[in-house]
Parts: structure tokens; C-alpha cells; sequence
């Protein structure tokens, strides 16, 4: 085994670095959360919290929510403007998955699954990339291994213990490219919110935007699980109760910045690998690209030319396809073309929580019996069984996306859905009996779409809004304070 | 479904936006047109407004269009683009309508020759403006020229929309609020040995008399506008419910006094409303699927106060009340008015019936090709002004044409009244 000793104590090798040819894909637009507060959804919110047992605890929202969460969060229908990556949607591409295995000093075994795509697709004439090619990094994600010793043999579990987008923003290249040009990207996670909420003033002058909150040049991380609204609706009432009963002041301005510490995202400086890299790639504190010759400086056992672990699949393996040909454009604002955004942005984060690689699943309730979901095929990540899990995520797929698709089965669907974690996701969705709408989805780069960032310079501003209200609302009902009134007239303003 | 859902609802739009002067062209297109004026395309902020068709659903660019969905509402917010551009429009068109009435009602009084033709019914207001002579009109029409659209200080009416709105002490989601600043300038008394002026137009007594005779004739109990309050407390779209139940109210009385004079005013289906299809909003649960079929569009989610979310974080202290709700605007000061009639729409007196029919016709009137009782070929008006337009600014102003206001070019009538150097009240509002 070759290691690689980093002064940190910390060993870290490559167990593997995966090409795949990437299709050609239609534009991509920037779907920024939305928030919707009607008195239908509120009075949902108010008869779970106000349960006959009594009030339950804010700090376990995540469960009041399910759901109806997705309704009061989500994509917004109407594309933004157009998102940059490196020479254009339409350039041949490779998507890569990289697993690195990280022993730190206390033997403590972690696996890193690093996922990207390379700005364009070139090979020698060995086969081998250009070396020069530059790989950019689209989540890092940390797998944990357990090995059981059980009745019928050894079992191996891996377990997900954390994922993170990496926001690269490339229409910043030094000057803002054309497509976002007088743009202002902002971000709207959970932390986000709470420290607009305790600075509004500067992002309410219209002008001058919370600089915490910006999304320029900076790469940043944010959780996978943003992108579900459940997650990401629950992290803001729960962390705000938590910020409540923690012993300080109890002035607005303090629970709102405790509301923020904890809520606040991973630093992308902290994560190993990318701390790894910034040993060798000094122009920036943290870089999130690299070339093949970075990987060998990182790794010196790594030879591309050689080593086995670099597994390129051919395009005779994987066809690679202009998917402009087969599918429907992302510029419209019908319901199925939002589906297809929350599907998008959604299932994977679902699969990573479970440690799902691939799924090829059909959901409708058109049938007779409600919603179902039907799977085709399921893999986990290492070939591990994940069959188990299946209810689980047909409960989380039910949740975040066909609830709210469906406005709680009050229109009908079908939607097949074959999704590769690391590569795209194709879709086929039809509402209503309507006829189906093909869509695929570069999610290799699915960072880059999240809808967490925002290209509408005010919806910081209004979510902030939004969530506030929500948070007086839900605090108030769980404490008893404001005992249900059948009138909407109680989340007036 | 959808697309079936889907026309039927850009119907509904259709039909409602009918009535404030915009109108829709096959592929979803909205323009502004009065009137039979020329159309100008309806922006919003620099966008298009288009009706949801499934092709602009599929089709439109955020970056050039707005979406026209304002039956989707997100409660929390105050009123979206759309719908103040809505309301922009509501505006005008109303004060166009009571503008028009007034000025040919005042015409027709002036006008001897025709009293003999009116039956009973018709000759009841000539009580009201007996004292009404050429001055009376003329003073009306400068006061006219002045009148801003869409403005709370100048205009026969003006509505805008309170969240929270406290009628009768009772709150209410949404009120939509109704002023009459031309009358309640008109009623203030005169102050002693002072000149008479009301919107700058210097008035006999007895011009105040017949102008405040003729539009509270035109608009009974003006003087309790909660009247025409429209209130809504409807859990979908509250905020487009009270406008048009607004609407509804105050154009029922416009379709009846247009409907009585039909036969004495040109062009009256200019001014009336069609007011049939909105009783849908008697039931807006029986569409609630259809306008969730079409995903929140940019332009409908609605504003959020400049100060309501500093207000809210750093009001109190939490946990019971932690963050207030900002502010709730209330007519607190509001006295304890009567309650605006409740009544349904199915139930409203809509003189338009299904199909409108003027008294002594078969069909309903038409711009082309028709001539009214008072000889003047319409069409002629039309043909002549191809540039008229009332609705088409996006900026508060007068009627303009020629960089005049509309109301200043009198319009020489061939063969309306019988003093042919008395401006037609048509020449006034349409040249």
C-alpha cells in the first residue's frame, strides 16, 4: 500500500478514480428556493404541532413537516438566468468519481467519495486524459465503513456521514460573464437566513447584500441535504428552538446568531482531501479543481498511465449521448418542468442519505391503492445491499417530492426516474395524464444548480421573510400562546 | 388535463382582465386597449405580461415576461407586481367609466331637445342637474383634464388593497379600500367669501351642486364608501377576491346607469363590465386544483414590507412572541362602520345578464358599423383615433394624445346635439 504522509497525521491514498463520459446537455438554469405560506398549509402545521397529546417539541420538526414541507419550500417554476460551467453545457465532458481512503493518526478509517466533471473531454491518443484538463469538484462526501460480524457472515455497512456541494460559482472568472453579468448571486441556506435576520438591514438597502451571504468568487460548501426541503425547513425551526432554550440573554439579535452557529455549514478549508490539495495547488486556500497531474503529486503511487485504479470508460461502454436530442429543454415554467427540477435537486440528496449509488424507480398514483413507487433497480455505494432501506426512501421520495408535486394527491402523476449518482438523471414525467416530458439532468454537476443559490438578488430577503413569519407562527403555536383560531387571520401582517 | 385546466383558468384571467381594460390575444399575449384604442403591449416592469398558456408556460423567458397568475397568493406577502399592476389598471378603467357617465349624463342635460325622449325613469336625474348649463360641463371637463388615473388624490375613485383591514370592527384578511377624492373635495363646504375651487376649477355654487347631485346619483352612498369595500376573507387569493368584489360592486352600478342611458350615450359598452365570470370567486375551492396545476410565478409571489423583517427579529423577546409578525396594517382609527353588504356574487343584480342586450336591440351593440341614437357614427370615432389610448402608461399621467390630455380636444360633433359648438362629451374623452 502506498500512503501518502501528510504532516496533519493524517494518511491518505486513492482507492480508485472513475471517468465517465458525460453527455451533451441542454442549458441549465438557476431554480432558487421559493418559499409559499397559505392558511391550508398553516393550519397543517398548526394540527401537527398542537397534537391531542399536547404541543409537540419544534426541535423535532423535521417530523412535523414531512410532507408539507416540500409545499411551503421549494424550486421555484420560473427559470433564472442561464448557469455557467466551463465551456458550455454542450461540450463533451467527463464525470468522475474519485474515493480516497483517509487513516487518520487515531485509526480511525474514513472514505472520501469525491465527485465532479472535467471541463471538457480529451484523450491522447493512449486513451489517457489531457493531462492539463482540469477536474472541478462537485461534492465531497464522507463514507464510513462498519464491518458486522453476524449470524450469516461479515457484513459490511457504509454509512453516510456527511455530504457537501461545493458552490463554485464560474460565471466569476475576474469579471462576471456575460450570461450573469449585473447578476448577484446569493445563497440561501439555513445560515444564511439566520444571519440576514440578524444583520436584515444591510440586505434590505437594496444595494448592499449581507457579504456573508454572497456567492462570488469564494467556493463554500453546503449540505447535500439542503436541497431537501424537510431537512432544510426543520434545521431552521429546530435550531431556532434550540437557540431558545440555550442560557443566554434571550435578545433577538443573540438566539438568531446561536440560531446561525447551529446551523452553519461545513468549512470547506476543514475538509481533508481539499486541505490535502491545498499542499500542492497554492494559488488559492482552497482549491476545488485539479488536474490528473495534481492527483499524481498528491498521491506519488498514482500513475495514470499505469495504475489500475484509474478506470476510464470508454464511450462503447457508456454511450455517450447529445441529450438535446431526447429531452425537453429546462426553460419553462410548467409543473412538470418544476417536478423535474425538484426531482433533480432532490433524489439525489435522498440517495446519499442512504448511501444509494443507483436507482431506476417509476412513481405514479394512477393506480388504484394511492401513491406507489416501483423500483427497477437499486445499488448502493461499493456494491453494498441496500435493499433494506427501501422503505425508508420510498417514504423520503413520497415526502419531498410527489406530496408536493401532487399539492397531496390532488393531481396525478407518473414519473420514471433513472438516476447514476455520479453521472446524470433521466426523467420522464407526466402530470395530469398529460403526455410524458422527457428531461435529464447533468447531475454530476448538480452543485452548480442547487437551490439554495439564488440569482434573484431579493430572495434572501423575502425567504428571510417568510421563515420569520413562519418561526413566530410554529414557536407560537407549540407554546401554547396562540391557541388555534379556525381564521387565517392569524398569520395575517 | 392540465392543458384543459390550464385554458380554462387563462379563460377566467381573460375575462377578468376584460374588465380593466387589458385584453389577450391568442397565444397569451396581454395589451392594454380602451375602448377600442390602439393596443399597447401590457409591461411589467419592462416585461410582457402574458396569461399562462401551456405554450408561454413552456415558452416564456423570465427575462422578458411576467406571468399573469394572481390567483396563486402566498399570504404572507404584501401585494405582488401583477397585482398592482392589476390594480394600476382597475384603477383607470374605473375613473374612465365614471368619467364617461358623467360627462355625457351632464351633456344630456344640457341637451333640451332630447329630454322629451327620455321615459320617466331616464328623466329622474335631470331633477338633479337642473341647474347644469354649458359652464357646468365645461368646468367638469377641465376638472377632468386634471384627473390622474390611478391616484389617491386626484381621481373620481381610487382602491387599494390593506391586509388586516378592519371593517365594521371586524378584521378582515383583505379589504379593498375605496376613495372618492373628486367627491370628497366636492362636498367640503366652501369656505366663506372665498372663490369656490375644487381639483384647482373654480365652480359656481350651482356647479357644485349638479356635480355632486350627478355622481352621487351615478354612485349612491358615496358618502359611506365602505359601501364599496370589497372584503374577502377567502383562504385562496384574498387579495384579487376583495378587488373583485369591489369591481362587482361598483359595476353593477355602472352597468345600470349605462344600461338606463344606452340609448342616449355612445359607445356605452365602453364603460360597463362584464361581471358574470367572476362568480366563480363565489367558489374558488372548485378551482383551487386548476391553479395549482400552474406552478408560482415570478411576478405573483408578492412583496414583503421594507421594514417588516427588522421589525419582526428585533421586536421582542422570544419565546412566546419571540419575532412578532410585522406590523399588521389595521384601519384601527377606523369607526365602527356599518358592514359592507355581504352579498355573493351569484347573487349581485348584474344588469349584463349572460348576454347584455340594450334596450330595443337584438344584439349587442358594436363599435363597428353602428350609429347611435344620437346619429354619431361611432366607427367614425375609431377610425379617427387610432392612437387612443387610456390605459397604455406606465407612469401615472393623463390622458395624453398629442402631448394634450384626451379631455382637452373637443371633439366637433356632426350631428350630435343641437348646438354645434357644444363639445360631445365623446370628442371630450375619445379625440
Amino acid at each position: 500500500m502506498n500512503n501518502f504522509n501528510l504532516n496533519f497525521g493524517t494518511k491518505i491514498r486513492i482507492i480508485k478514480f472513475e471517468l465517465v463520459p458525460a453527455g451533451i446537455y441542454n442549458d441549465q438554469y438557476y431554480r432558487p428556493y421559493e418559499s409559499f405560506i397559505d392558511p391550508m398549509l398553516m393550519r397543517e402545521v398548526e394540527s401537527r404541532i398542537n397534537t391531542p397529546n399536547g404541543q409537540v417539541n419544534l426541535q423535532n420538526s423535521s417530523n412535523i413537516l414531512n410532507g408539507i414541507a416540500g409545499s411551503i419550500v421549494h424550486p421555484q417554476a420560473a427559470p433564472g438566468s442561464k448557469i455557467v460551467i466551463p465551456n458550455g453545457w454542450d461540450t463533451s465532458r467527463w464525470a468522475f468519481k474519485m474515493e480516497i481512503e483517509i487513516n487518520s493518526s487515531t485509526n480511525h478509517k474514513a472514505v472520501h467519495l469525491v465527485q465532479g466533471y472535467s471541463e471538457y473531454a480529451e484523450s491522447s491518443y493512449s486513451g489517457l486524459p489531457d493531462p492539463n484538463v482540469v477536474f472541478h469538484i462537485n461534492s465531497v462526501t464522507q463514507l464510513r465503513t462498519i464491518v458486522r460480524n453476524t449470524p450469516y457472515g461479515v457484513n459490511e455497512e457504509v454509512y453516510v456521514d456527511s455530504s457537501d456541494h461545493v458552490l463554485i460559482n464560474h460565471s466569476w472568472d475576474g469579471v462576471w460573464q456575460d450570461v450573469n453579468q449585473n447578476r448577484q448571486l446569493v445563497n440561501v441556506r439555513p445560515q444564511d437566513i439566520y444571519t440576514h435576520l440578524v444583520v436584515p438591514e444591510y440586505a434590505q438597502n437594496g444595494d448592499i447584500y449581507n457579504i456573508a451571504s454572497t456567492y462570488s468568487r469564494q467556493p463554500m460548501l453546503s449540505r447535500r441535504s439542503n436541497n431537501l426541503s424537510t431537512d432544510y425547513l426543520g434545521k431552521i425551526i429546530s435550531s431556532y428552538q434550540g437557540a431558545v432554550n440555550q442560557p443566554i440573554d434571550g435578545s433577538s439579535d443573540t438566539i438568531m446568531q446561536t440560531a446561525a452557529g447551529l446551523v452553519s455549514e461545513n468549512l470547506l478549508s476543514r475538509d481533508k482531501f481539499i486541505r490535502a490539495l491545498s499542499n500542492f495547488i497554492t494559488d488559492t486556500t482552497t482549491p476545488t479543481s485539479f488536474t490528473l497531474r495534481d492527483i499524481s503529486r498528491f498521491d506519488p503511487s498514482f500513475n495514470p498511465s499505469t495504475d489500475d485504479r484509474l478506470v476510464i470508460y470508454k464511450e462503447d461502454n457508456t454511450q455517450q449521448l447529445d441529450y438535446r436530442n431526447y429531452s425537453s429543454d429546462w426553460g419553462g415554467s410548467t409543473l412538470e418542468t418544476q417536478t423535474a427540477a425538484v426531482i433533480s435537486s432532490t433524489l439525489p440528496s435522498i440517495m446519499m442519505k442512504f448511501g444509494v449509488s443507483k436507482v431506476s424507480i417509476i412513481a405514479t398514483n394512477q393506480e388504484f391503492g394511492g401513491p406507489k413507487i416501483v423500483w427497477a433497480d437499486i445499488q448502493g455505494f461499493g456494491g453494498v445491499d441496500v435493499t433494506r432501506f427501501i422503505p425508508q426512501i420510498n417514504a423520503a421520495i413520497q415526502s419531498e417530492i410527489f406530496d408536493f408535486v401532487s399539492q397531496q394527491n390532488q393531481l396525478s402523476y407518473y414519473v420514471e426516474v433513472s438516476h447514476t449518482f455520479t453521472l446524470d438523471m433521466q426523467m420522464s414525467v407526466s402530470i395530469n395524464g398529460n403526455p410524458a416530458i422527457p428531461f435529464v439532468n447533468p447531475t454530476f454537476a448538480d452543485a452548480s444548480f442547487t437551490p439554495i443559490i439564488s440569482d434573484q438578488t431579493d430572495r434572501l430577503q423575502s425567504m428571510a421573510f417568510d421563515m420569520n413569519n413562519l418561526l413566530n407562527y410554529t414557536t407560537e403555536q407549540a407554546s401554547g400562546f396562540n391557541s388555534y383560531q379556525p381564521t387565517h387571520t392569524n398569520f395575517e401582517i | 388535463m392540465t392543458t384543459k385546466q390550464s385554458i380554462e383558468l387563462c379563460d377566467l384571467y381573460r375575462e377578468i382582465i376584460s374588465n380593466v381594460g387589458m385584453v389577450a390575444d391568442d397565444d397569451g399575449f396581454v395589451s392594454t386597449q380602451i375602448a377600442g384604442s390602439e393596443k399597447k403591449p401590457t409591461l411589467i416592469k419592462g416585461k410582457r405580461l402574458v396569461l399562462p398558456t401551456p405554450e408561454q408556460l413552456r415558452t416564456a423567458s423570465a427575462e422578458n415576461s411576467t406571468i399573469f397568475h394572481p390567483l396563486l397568493e402566498n399570504m404572507m406577502r404584501g401585494e405582488s407586481d401583477v397585482v398592482a399592476t392589476f390594480r394600476n389598471h382597475f384603477n383607470k378603467r374605473l375613473n374612465f367609466s365614471i368619467a364617461y357617465l358623467m360627462t355625457s349624463l351632464l351633456s344630456l342635460a344640457i341637451e333640451t331637445n332630447k329630454h322629451s325622449k327620455l321615459s320617466p325613469e331616464q328623466s329622474q336625474f335631470l331633477s338633479i342637474v337642473k341647474e347644469a348649463d354649458e359652464k357646468t360641463y365645461s368646468a367638469l371637463e377641465e376638472i377632468s383634464k386634471k384627473m390622474m388615473l390611478d391616484s389617491s388624490e386626484e381621481s373620481f375613485i381610487h382602491t387599494f388593497v390593506k391586509k388586516g383591514g378592519v371593517v365594521n370592527q371586524k378584521k378582515h384578511s383583505r379589504v379593498c379600500v375605496v376613495s372618492f377624492p373628486f367627491y370628497d373635495e366636492l362636498v367640503k363646504e366652501p369656505e366663506a367669501r372665498k372663490p369656490l375651487t375644487v381639483m384647482g376649477v373654480r365652480l359656481r355654487k350651482a356647479d357644485r351642486e349638479c356635480l355632486l347631485g350627478l355622481i352621487k346619483f351615478i354612485i349612491p352612498d358615496i358618502d359611506k364608501p365602505q359601501t364599496y369595500w370589497g372584503i374577502s376573507n377567502s383562504i385562496i387569493a384574498p387579495t384579487m377576491d376583495c378587488l373583485v368584489r369591489t369591481m362587482s360592486l361598483i359595476g353593477t352600478r355602472i352597468n345600470d346607469v349605462a344600461l338606463t342611458y344606452s340609448d342616449f350615450i355612445e359607445g356605452v359598452e365602453h364603460v360597463m363590465y362584464d361581471l358574470d365570470s367572476l362568480t366563480i370567486f363565489d367558489d374558488l375551492d372548485s378551482i383551487y386544483t386548476q391553479i395549482k396545476s400552474i406552478p408560482m410565478q415570478l411576478g405573483n409571489e408578492g412583496s414583503i414590507p421594507q421594514t417588516a423583517a427588522t421589525t419582526a427579529v428585533q421586536g421582542s423577546t422570544p419565546p412566546i412572541g419571540a419575532m412578532a409578525p410585522a406590523p399588521t396594517t389595521q384601519v384601527t382609527s377606523t369607526p365602527p362602520w356599518e358592514a359592507p353588504q355581504q352579498t355573493t356574487l351569484t347573487s349581485w343584480n348584474n344588469p349584463m345578464n349572460h348576454n347584455p342586450m340594450y334596450p330595443g336591440q337584438t344584439q349587442l351593440p358594436m363599435i363597428a358599423n353602428q350609429s347611435s341614437g344620437g346619429g354619431v357614427d361611432v366607427n367614425q370615432f375609431f377610425q379617427r383615433t387610432p392612437g387612443l389610448s387610456m390605459f397604455g402608461f406606465q407612469q401615472q399621467q393623463p390622458m395624453m394624445t398629442n402631448n394634450q390630455p384626451v379631455w382637452a380636444r373637443p371633439f366637433q360633433s356632426q350631428s350630435f346635439g343641437t348646438n354645434p359648438n357644444q363639445s360631445s362629451i365623446f370628442g371630450d374623452i375619445f379625440v
